[in-house]
């Protein structure tokens, strides 16, 4: 019986392995039963909760790919038929809520919620409008449920606006870009003081368009962080969109003295200095585009500007344009990868919630071992 | 007698600082590559044959000679010996302008030494006949084909409202200068450099005697570019050597495209591929707009797909400009081109590329010169509204539509 034991003990990862392998292949391939609808109209065929609790399991074994695919399919399988199925699917994802909660206190609905999350955004992007919405209700009464655990109202928000924050910026690196907004919006409502939210918040309401609001959080992060010359750029441009020019030229003269990182400073020499032709100011864009050239001789942008300045004033620009030429180097492709400060610009910030990503990455990993131990123990229960 | 001392010892000074300087000289390691230019004297104006010879040595063995002329590549010499002695003759033309000579020679290590040398353009006080001015013109029929075989008398043409006396008229065969312009975040995309390669070789294995074309290739900046040639295989070497991708910066290099042709002789042509929609240029849309209406190039575009254009949110991933501005812009161009005398031609993918190139050569073979002394001057920087009729039914001409009289007139 003790060598038996041994046995079991010493293979049960083996087993566990393989009967994930197992899984996710069946999956794969489209043999396991349940997502494929065997049992005919009215129903997806296995019931509904066996279906959501081998999601949960795959979540808590940490295989978010296998789970959210298992999830969105038994999603549109719900979706598509009729009979009731979608109510079913809303009264198990409570129950499992609730279960879940009741054995649980350590945070147990974080993978849950960071799942329906994924869910939501993968709808969004499948433009499945309405079962978005349903997908987001998930959500929302998994957070709701989970917060109810939480004791401080602060770390209660900090969470929440996190999770608003991620499925913003997942639906924005998506370009879904008004529902992005609806989520940053509520993040920077729920923690107003912290810049990586007012950052992606601006730099999103700056290409929707919206300029008056994008300046306003610019100029938020400006008052928390005078130094912050990316949000100074930002809103010096923006207060020129808006026609703030003597506003829009501080920020710009302030950042040519001692802006930094370095594009940040190079696109302040040209936007400054476009700004001066705008004010027919010629001589003063092209002593500006000199004193820049001079700190970034590579510059391409501000040489061609320097030559657009010369045929200006009828100056023969072409030995400019030739000193342009000789910038790129020899095998010059790798100049792709070499961004222009315009380039940087036009992008999205990098690593805004590199911080919190991480600390949300470690939650979700504690949450899991968690969670599989609350599943295990609801088994058991229910053997019982 | 007392003032002349201190001359003489300062001269003397001079003298030893000089015999310092080119002992210096003398002791600086020599390039391993030298290039002298012997000839022509560059101190007077040059026109008509002239040789240019330059005298070449090296401490290794030769890769390559190249003499350029105006920035044209007239003779290359392959696995020179070591020491040569380079004469090639050449036509600079009748047309009164600087000259510029450069030997290039590349050793087998790399290693490059080169020479170089400009002559001057004769100098005039006043302008004398420089105020002629040229016309090109397409003449299509109804069905939109281009009509050839016209003479002076079937062209009627308006100098601001008023008549013109033609004095030059040529059809066919008018050499022209061309900058192609590719942008290779849209036309060399995964899979597609063979259309681009294959639109690249129609274009320069159509090209005539005293034809030239230069290819710039560009992303949000400049990634490649030939020399002004006439060789397919100069042009493709450019394309061979670029990665697709980056950004666009369309304007920028709109108006550096057009720079390089003011440098050029005769018939100007700019031709762009690209989708058009360009947030990365450090110049706006009116900028070029002001330095293309003041350029005499025919400009063409072969307009690219815009990456997921049937995506109504497809303008809207930049923080420069909003959607509206992007198409705003793009309005200016499409008006820019026609204004030049050039025109779209719209692709559905760059497969046709190599069909619109053919096409817009074609289109450059048929076209007709014409010549006219404006009876009124203009005051500089005024700008003068071409009208131009052609008689026969149907028939419609296609030309710029006007000139801003430069400064020096």
């Amino acid at each position: 019986m003790w060598r038996l034991r041994q046995l079991v003990f010493r293979t049960a990862p083996c087993l566990k392995a393989c009967l994930i392998a197992c899984l996710a292949t069946c999956v794969a391939l489209g043999a396991v039963a349940p997502l494929r609808g065997q049992g005919g109209p009215g129903d997806c065929g296995l019931p509904v909760s066996k279906r959501y609790s081998d999601i949960l399991d795959l979540e808590a074994l940490g295989d978010r790919e296998g789970a959210l695919s298992y999830l969105v399919e038994l999603f549109a399988c719900a979706w598509e038929t009729k009979g009731g199925v979608r109510n079913e699917l809303d009264q198990t994802v409570r129950d499992w809520n609730d279960a879940v909660a009741e054995v649980c206190s350590k945070g147990c609905l974080v993978p849950i919620i960071s799942l329906h999350s994924d869910l939501e955004v993968d709808l969004a992007v499948r433009g499945r409008e309405t079962a978005r919405r349903r997908a987001k209700g998930y959500m929302e009464d998994t957070l709701r449920k989970h917060l109810e655990s939480v004791a401080r109202a602060e770390e209660r928000d900090e969470l929440t606006a996190l999770v608003y924050a991620r499925i913003g910026l997942a639906l924005r690196d998506r370009t879904i870009l008004e529902e992005a907004r609806e989520y940053l919006l509520k993040a920077v409502k729920l923690a107003p003081d912290d810049p990586s939210y007012l950052h992606a918040l601006g730099t999103l309401d700056e290409r929707l368009g919206t300029y008056g609001p994008a300046h306003d959080q610019f100029e938020k992060l400006l008052k928390l962080d005078p130094r912050d010359s990316t949000a100074r750029l930002r809103l010096g441009l923006l207060s020129w969109r808006l026609s703030r020019k003597k506003e829009a030229r501080e920020h710009l003269e302030t950042l040519v003295r001692e802006g930094t990182p370095p594009w940040v400073q190079e696109l302040a020499y040209q936007e400054l200095a476009q700004l001066h032709l705008e004010e027919g100011e010629t001589e003063e864009a092209a002593e500006l585009v000199r004193q820049g050239l001079e700190a970034f001789p590579q510059s391409q942008a501000l040489g061609l500007q320097l030559a657009y300045l010369k045929s200006k004033t009828r100056e023969d620009p072409i030995a400019v344009l030739a000193n342009i030429a000789l910038n790129p180097p020899p095998g010059s492709p790798r100049y792709l990868d070499d961004r222009t400060p315009r380039v940087i610009y036009n992008q999205w910030p990098e690593n805004e919630l590199a911080p919190l990503e991480e600390s949300w990455k470690k939650r979700l990993e504690e949450s899991r071992k968690a969670l599989s131990g609350a599943l295990s123990t609801l088994r058991l229960r229910d053997r019982q | 007698m007392r003032k002349r001392a201190p001359a003489g010892i300062f001269a003397a000074l001079l003298v030893a600082a000089l015999l310092v300087v080119g002992l210096g000289g003398a002791l600086k390691v020599e390039a391993a590559v030298q290039v002298v230019l012997e000839g022509p004297a560059t101190a007077e104006p040059l026109f008509g044959t002239v040789t240019v010879e330059a005298s070449v040595s090296a401490d290794e063995e030769l890769e390559r000679i190249d003499v350029f002329v105006d920035d044209r590549l007239r003779h290359r010499h392959l696995e020179p010996p070591k020491e040569v002695w380079i004469e090639v003759e050449v036509d600079l033309g009748t047309a009164n302008r600087e000259h510029r000579f450069e030997i290039v020679a590349r050793s087998r290590s790399g290693e490059v030494g080169r020479a170089e040398a400009s002559s001057p353009a004769f100098e005039v006080g006043e302008a004398l006949d420089l105020n002629l001015q040229q016309v090109y013109v397409t003449v299509t029929d109804l069905r939109g084909r281009r009509v050839t075989g016209l003479t002076a008398e079937d062209f009627q043409l308006e100098d601001a409202g008023v008549d013109q006396e033609l004095v030059t008229f040529a059809s066919a065969e008018i050499p022209f200068t061309a900058v192609l312009l590719f942008d290779a975040s849209s036309s060399m995309r995964e899979g597609q450099r063979a259309a681009a390669e294959a639109g690249v070789r129609v274009f320069a294995e159509g090209m005539r005697d005293l034809d030239e074309a230069r290819l710039m290739v560009f992303a949000h900046r400049l990634v490649a570019q030939s020399p002004f040639t006439e060789d397919p295989e100069l042009l493709l070497q450019v394309l061979s050597a670029v990665q697709p991708g980056g950004g666009t910066a369309l304007y920028d290099h709109i108006f550096w495209a057009a720079r390089a042709l003011e440098e050029r002789q005769g018939r100007q042509v700019l031709i762009f591929l690209s989708d058009g929609a360009d947030v990365h240029s450090a110049l706006r849309v009116e900028q070029v707009r002001e330095v293309l209406r003041r350029s005499p190039a025919l400009v063409y575009w072969v307009e690219l797909p815009v990456p997921g254009s049937n995506d109504p949110s497809a303008l809207r991933f930049h923080s420069f400009q909003p959607p509206e501005e992007i198409r705003d812009d793009l309005g200016i161009l499409r008006k820019l081109v026609e204004t030049s005398g050039g025109r779209i031609l719209t692709v559905g993918s760059p497969a046709g590329i190599s069909d619109a190139l053919e096409e817009i050569l074609a289109e450059l073979r048929d076209q007709y010169a014409l010549g006219y002394y404006p009876t009124e001057g203009g005051e500089p920087g005024e700008w003068r509204q071409l009208e131009l009729k052609v008689r026969g039914l149907g028939k419609k001409a296609r030309a710029r539509e006007g000139y801003f009289v430069p400064a020096s007139l």
